[in-house]
């Protein structure tokens, strides 16, 4: 399984600016919410998962994962993606700003797992990185 | 020599603690201990009061970590194995375990 499995044209906004980084997890939650993969009790609880426990989903320098407790609000395994050219603060000193954010909805635990492998392989690669800063159109990016 | 128990923990205790989950195991394999190393990934609601010998987690959880286990381990970028290797054995030299 590698992101591709997950990912779909629908769940992909490039180079969109943001006030706020909870403005950017609901955007992506939103676009989640278009496809049908999750309800708005989930886009919430992947806000509030931030708020409760602080900004560790800023795993890396620029990337962020937002994801939450499925509790029977995801209906498909999806990953929204969200290109943010000027970056958007989460309060991470480390890792701040975002400029890759990733929202992944998995309906189980155990496919959090394999959702979550898949994201970090793509992330791993600089050159993907490097790809989606340049991209301006989904054929820009090889998942 | 016992097993150590390692728990890696974050919010949810399902993605990224996972993530780190299978990072921590991998790094702790390259050192070859001749013990067995067991980690658990959790959420740290669920962690709290755990009995363990060491916990490897983000900034944002550390303080609360350190308040039940021994020994905790921050990481700043999950995803760079480096880091983690040299935190992982730092961690082993100062319990002598290697």
């Amino acid at each position: 399984m590698t992101l591709k499995d997950f990912i779909s044209e629908e769940n992909i906004h490039l180079n969109e600016n943001f006030s706020s980084w909870q403005d950017a997890v609901r955007f992506a939650g939103n676009m989640l919410i278009g496809s049908g993969s999750i309800n708005e009790r989930y886009r919430e609880d992947m806000v509030k998962m931030v708020e409760t426990n602080g900004p560790y989903i800023v795993i890396m320098p620029g990337v962020a994962l937002a994801h939450a407790r499925p509790n029977g609000n995801v209906f498909k395994n999806q990953v929204a993606l969200l290109t943010i050219p000027q970056g958007v603060n989460f309060g991470n000193k480390d890792n701040d700003p975002v400029h890759y954010l990733f929202a992944i909805a998995a309906r189980t635990n155990k496919e959090h797992l394999v959702m979550f492998k898949a994201v970090a392989e793509f992330i791993s690669e600089e050159k993907n990185l490097q790809a989606l800063q340049e991209a301006v159109c989904l054929k820009d990016i090889e998942f | 020599m016992a097993d150590l128990k390692v728990l890696t923990v974050c919010g949810a205790g399902v993605g990224t603690s996972t993530l780190l989950r299978v990072n921590v195991d991998e790094a702790f394999k390259s050192f070859a201990l001749p013990f067995r190393v067991q980690v658990i990934n959790t959420s740290m609601s669920r962690a709290k009061g755990t009995k363990c010998d060491l916990i490897i987690t983000f900034e944002t959880f550390s303080a609360e970590a350190r308040s039940f286990c021994p020994s905790v381990v921050v990481i700043k970028n999950l995803m760079d194995k480096e880091e983690l290797k040299t935190k992982i054995g730092a961690y082993l030299k100062e319990k002598k375990l290697i």
